[in-house]
């Protein structure tokens, strides 16, 4: 297992090399001066007049390098621990990163906790139930749930909720209230998605033959529910969650914008839009770090849950 | 066992209603889009400042924008731009997973090995923050967003075919037609790509479903096609600026991307039911 | 339900269940929380400001603090002329080298310290030395800053260059206090001398300033600002709605216009100082090299209905690169007025006639296509394109559309396939009349646009920035313009209005004319 997790790690720092490469000549190789656009962001869209003081500018900055050497300085410094300054605000990397991960892992785990738990009850609820009419509303509310857009649920709970009866914030990031309507916007499309899977899966379930072994022997169908069915229904669903934490990501880009929520979705739009490279390739690396590692801890939980899965990748 | 045969029974009636269901939504949809231009009372793009933002009459029967352009003519075209998008990126990952899969399934050993961690990495690190690397750098535009929404989100379709070519190659067959002498690529062509293809297929149209979302949702923040485009995200955000004075703005596109999402979910699920009942959650987990 | 149901008999997995019960609780809490606290009221003293631009460093080097905590050596006045600020009055010497600014000698910085010559040239000093960001310095050819006594502070250059006072009334250029930086030279906390202090900073969220009861000037009403960042337009109007925000700023006209019918609010604009929209023509390609295709070109687009309809009526026509209420706009210029059947007489008389009716002209076999480029970042530009290309379609001219980054569209430049770029520059961006005049040099970063940059225009750019006597410059610049309407390398179509908005109980809000948000005389009733 050890031996497993170390060449999984490796394989990880590999893939996370070409990632930051691949970004970073990207980021190069698009039509345009990049330095240009580093400075047009950093005076609100406008440039200076002259191209002397263009050229002062790009300078002053380092940017008048071929870009491999940028790219060989950046890599130099991460190994150093150090992720570079932003280009736009002078401050260091690794403290913007720190300040908007914190607001992004608030904002994705209340809404994972959303979604595994109203997703998993939900799901096993209309299981239960087959068939009946709350089965029926569910699967309809659930089809519903995923074909929203995030941001339209966004908008209609701030007309509702903040303008229309005052009783949460509309934006900001100020205490548990001001989280509740990001956090239910981002996750109404996973929640809708696990709990569909939930049903799916301990229908499935309900059908092998040692269900009926079971009843036979006499167990209570409440026992056999929860202890046999779900828990061997559970693998693909703790997959789904994993996923759904990409997905959770994902989502938080729009999520973030229209909510003013500091977090690293916001970030990434902003260092994007703006050139602003070491910050581009910050968030990259870190949030390629954070999925290699929510992948090996699947693969790790999974183990736990059925020994009898050996730990070979997603699935 | 008569009940239970019996369930299994009701359940496929509840499947079809559900192909059913999705396929007429989706057919609809197509429908309008195809026809756009015979739909649409007006051009989309033909601009009339004299007449901006009226109010609904006959001959513009969800009104006009800003710059005077019939929002009727602009959603029916905004579909069928949204549609076609989707479709195509879709195409693009199709092909691209298919291909790294197919290679990994079929060669194995360390080949496989490293195809596989690719698709891993690509599985889990979320879509939109590449995507978003690459449109924000290359600036809003059809183009650019398509390429940028290409190349994620293949990994699921590499990772179906790369498993059912595994367990196509483990049947006696190949083996045999290989002593035969037969071509690599005849074998690919002819024994593995057509097994594979009925799993992708519900998929597929999950994933067309997801993928609606995910370019609408870039559009949204700017980051999607040009300001202007009939795009249904666009329009959503274009008529949030005059919610609520003209609800119909946002209402009506809205609708419209959730009935072609809907409709995609539940052709999708109903597929992956009568294809492959007992896995069909897997297939959900690879999709949206 | 029972969640540790599920698991026992498996002691591994109870410690996860255990973990998800936690879960289950923070939810629970979290919606119960919600539910108790209900709304805190916001409190009279408290105003709350939500804007687009994010503070993004606490140095006024890198960027704007956005509210008034620390001041300039200059400001400027409504009519856009330099006026005095922590500088009382200025004077140049005879051969335009040795500029002398007398200080105020009330002010006081937040720390307490006094505000001296001193102070200045400490601050100043280390601005031209970091300051690369928003014009320069470096190219400015500043010798030396000096105090000459506790409230006269004298810069020396080693030519004469006009340009540097507008320099001195820009952000860059906030007096900070010593105790502003630490070691490393970096501001830790600006102390300046404006009527708020800085209070805190919440990166990429908002900054919090309280009043300065010490202030030089009238002090401030309010005892807190609370400046936030909030990108997106809708979720500005929602806080201003919801009472989460007493005023928002940088909206769009279809927002003022919506917001001006409602009586909970109050909209302000204010045209900002030399931001003008207009198109760049390549002066040396065909069909623009003729000076009368580009005058057709200006006199065919119907300035006021995109203004009346497109910017709902919020921005004014342009015809020069300065406003008429502004002190550099030379007021004596027969501005082109929309004309669409002189413009077609122009297009003929430069020989290009429809031929083969397909509404399109040609000369010589080749059709009137035009590429049109323009830019995202000022939402509106694609808009105003979209309409330009309707109203020159009506006199025979296609036009064709691209729209890219700014740098993207310089790179096409340099390859000569930019005929028009539509742009939204400040021509007084440095609040100097120099900064616009300087577009028509060789040296200009949008040369490539315009090839236009003749002799006698670029010596009088020169003789501009070497002239010291206001009045005298002001001269030259009207010379410069009345040249510039002539050549038309460059074809003006509106200014742009900065608008905000507040709650109707919110009072004495004032938007500048450089786009500032002035908060000090702001009250709530």
């Amino acid at each position: 297992m050890w031996m497993l997790i170390t060449r999984r790690i490796l394989a990880a720092i590999l893939t996370i090399s070409f990632l930051s490469l691949f970004v970073f000549s990207f980021l190069y190789l698009v039509p345009g001066d990049p330095a240009e656009r580093i400075l047009q962001a950093r005076m609100n869209g406008e440039l200076p007049s002259s191209r002397e003081t263009v050229g002062v500018l790009k300078h002053d900055m380092g940017l008048d390098v071929p870009s491999y050497v940028l790219y060989l300085k950046w890599t130099e410094g991460v190994l150093h621990g150090d992720l570079g300054y932003s280009y736009i605000t002078r401050r260091p990397a690794a403290t913007i990163l720190y300040e908007s991960l914190q607001a992004t892992a608030e904002l994705v785990f209340v809404s994972i906790s959303i979604v595994v738990i109203f997703g998993l009850s939900l799901g096993m609820l209309a299981a239960w139930k087959e068939d009946s009419r709350i089965d029926n509303l569910l699967s309809y509310l659930a089809i519903l749930g995923v074909s929203i857009p995030s941001y339209v649920i966004a908008f209609v709970s701030i007309l509702v909720f903040a303008v229309g009866l005052h009783i949460l914030p509309v934006a900001g990031r100020s205490g548990m209230q001001s989280m509740l309507m990001p956090a239910v916007s981002l996750s109404i499309g996973g929640l809708a998605m696990l709990m569909r899977m939930t049903r799916y899966d301990m229908l499935a379930e309900m059908r092998q033959d040692y269900v009926l072994a079971a009843k036979a022997k006499g167990l209570s169908e409440a026992r056999i529910f929860i202890k046999h069915i779900f828990r061997n229904s559970l693998p693909p669903l703790i997959t789904y969650i994993g996923l759904e934490l990409g997905g959770l990501f994902s989502g938080a880009v729009i999520i973030e914008n229209v909510f003013a929520w500091p977090g690293i979705g916001r970030l990434l739009v902003d260092s994007v839009q703006s050139g602003d490279v070491p910050m581009v390739q910050a968030c990259v690396l870190l949030i390629g770090v954070i999925f290699i590692c929510i992948n090996i801890i699947v693969d790790i939980l999974y183990t736990y849950i059925d020994p009898r899965i050996k730990p070979e990748g997603i699935l | 066992m008569r009940s239970r045969i019996f369930k299994v029974l009701k359940e496929k009636a509840h499947d079809n209603k559900k192909i059913i269901m999705g396929f007429t939504i989706i057919a609809i949809m197509v429908f309008i889009a195809l026809f756009a231009p015979l739909i649409a009372p007006h051009n989309p793009e033909s601009i009339d400042l004299t007449n901006r933002v009226a109010a609904p009459t006959q001959e513009y029967p969800l009104g006009t924008d800003h710059l005077g352009r019939c929002q009727m003519s602009m959603l029916v075209f905004g579909l069928r731009i949204s549609l076609v998008i989707a479709a195509t990126i879709l195409f693009v990952r199709v092909i691209l997973g298919a291909t790294l899969g197919l290679i990994a399934g079929y060669f194995g050993g360390s080949l496989d090995q490293l195809i596989s961690r690719i698709i891993d990495f690509e599985l889990v690190f979320p879509d939109m923050v590449l995507a978003l690397v690459l449109v924000g750098t290359l600036g809003p535009g059809l183009p650019n967003l398509m390429l940028a929404l290409s190349i994620v989100g293949w990994s699921k379709y590499a990772r179906i075919i790369r498993s059912t070519v595994i367990s196509v190659k483990e049947k006696g067959f190949i083996e045999s037609a290989r002593a035969l002498g037969v071509s690599e690529t005849y074998i690919m062509q002819r024994h593995i790509l057509p097994n594979s293809i009925t799993p992708l297929i519900p998929v597929m149209t999950l994933g067309l479903g997801g993928l609606l979302l995910s370019v609408s949702g870039l559009s949204f923040i700017g980051l999607g096609v040009e300001p202007g485009t009939p795009e249904l995200g666009m329009m959503i955000k274009s008529g949030f600026e005059v919610f609520p004075s003209h609800p119909q703005l946002v209402l009506v596109p809205s609708l419209m991307i959730i009935a072609c999402v809907t409709g995609f979910t539940l052709l999708g699920d109903g597929l992956s039911d009568l294809f492959d009942p007992r896995k069909s959650s897997s297939f959900i987990a690879s999709c949206l | 339900m029972n969640y540790k149901g599920l698991w026992d008999g498996s002691p591994q997995l109870s410690k996860i269940a255990s973990r998800n019960v936690m879960l289950v609780q923070l939810v629970l809490a979290l919606f119960l929380g919600s539910l108790l606290v209900g709304v805190c009221a916001g409190e009279d003293s408290v105003l709350k400001m939500a804007s687009p631009w994010e503070p993004k460093s606490l140095d006024p080097v890198v960027y704007s603090l956005n509210i008034e905590i620390a001041e300039p050596l200059l400001s400027v006045d409504s009519e856009g002329k330099l006026s005095p600020k922590l500088a009382k009055s200025w004077d140049v010497s005879e051969d335009g080298l040795t500029w002398t600014f007398h200080l105020r000698d009330d002010v006081k910085f937040h720390d307490g310290t006094p505000f001296t010559a001193d102070a200045a040239k400490a601050s100043l000093e280390r601005t031209f030395r970091k300051s690369a960001e928003y014009s320069s310095v470096k190219t400015f050819p500043i010798e030396s800053v000096k105090a000459a006594d506790k409230y006269t502070l004298i810069i020396t250059t080693s030519r004469p260059f006009a340009p540097l006072a507008g320099y001195l009334s820009k952000d860059a250029t906030d007096i900070l206090a010593a105790s502003s930086l630490n070691d490393k030279d970096e501001v830790i906390k600006p102390v300046g001398t404006g009527p708020f202090k800085f209070d805190s900073w919440v990166p990429k969220e908002s900054m919090t300033a309280v009043r300065f009861d010490d202030y030089w000037g009238t002090k401030a009403k309010m005892e807190k600002v609370i400046f936030q960042c909030v990108p997106e337009e809708k979720t500005r109007e929602s806080m201003l709605r919801a009472g989460d925000a007493d005023i928002i700023g940088t909206l769009s006209p279809a927002l003022s216009l919506k917001l001006a019918k409602d009586p909970d609010f109050t909209i302000y604009t204010q045209k900002e100082m030399g931001r003008v929209r207009h198109i760049l023509f390549n002066t040396n390609k065909q069909p623009l090299d003729d000076v009368r295709v580009r005058k057709a070109i200006s006199m065919a687009v119907d300035r006021d209905l995109i203004c009346k309809s497109l910017l709902e009526g919020v921005d004014e026509t342009a015809a020069a690169p300065f406003s008429p209420d502004l002190y550099w706009a030379n007021k004596n210029l027969e501005m082109p007025s929309f004309d669409p059947e002189k413009a077609k007489a122009l297009l003929e008389e430069a020989s290009w006639t429809d031929t083969d009716n397909d509404g399109i002209r040609e000369k010589d076999g080749k059709k009137l296509e035009i590429a049109l480029f323009t830019y995202t970042s000022r939402p509106e530009l694609p808009s105003i394109a979209e309409a330009l290309k309707d109203q020159l379609g009506k006199v025979g001219i296609k036009i064709k559309i691209t729209i890219l980054d700014n740098s993207a569209v310089m790179e096409q430049a340099k390859g000569g396939k930019v005929d028009m770029y539509l742009v939204s520059i400040n021509a007084l961006l440095n609040r100097d009349p120099d900064t616009w005049a300087s577009y028509f040099t060789p040296a200009s970063y949008y040369y490539d646009c315009m090839n236009y940059a003749p002799e006698d225009v670029v010596s009088l750019i020169q003789k501009g920035r070497e002239t010291m006597d206001t009045e005298k410059r002001k001269e030259i610049y009207d010379q410069l313009q009345e040249k510039i309407l002539e050549d038309a390398p460059v074809a003006y179509l509106t200014y742009y209005s900065g608008i905000s908005a507040t709650r109707s109980n919110v009072h004495g809000y004032e938007l500048s004319l450089i786009g500032e948000h002035h908060l000090e005389n702001v009250y709530k009733e």
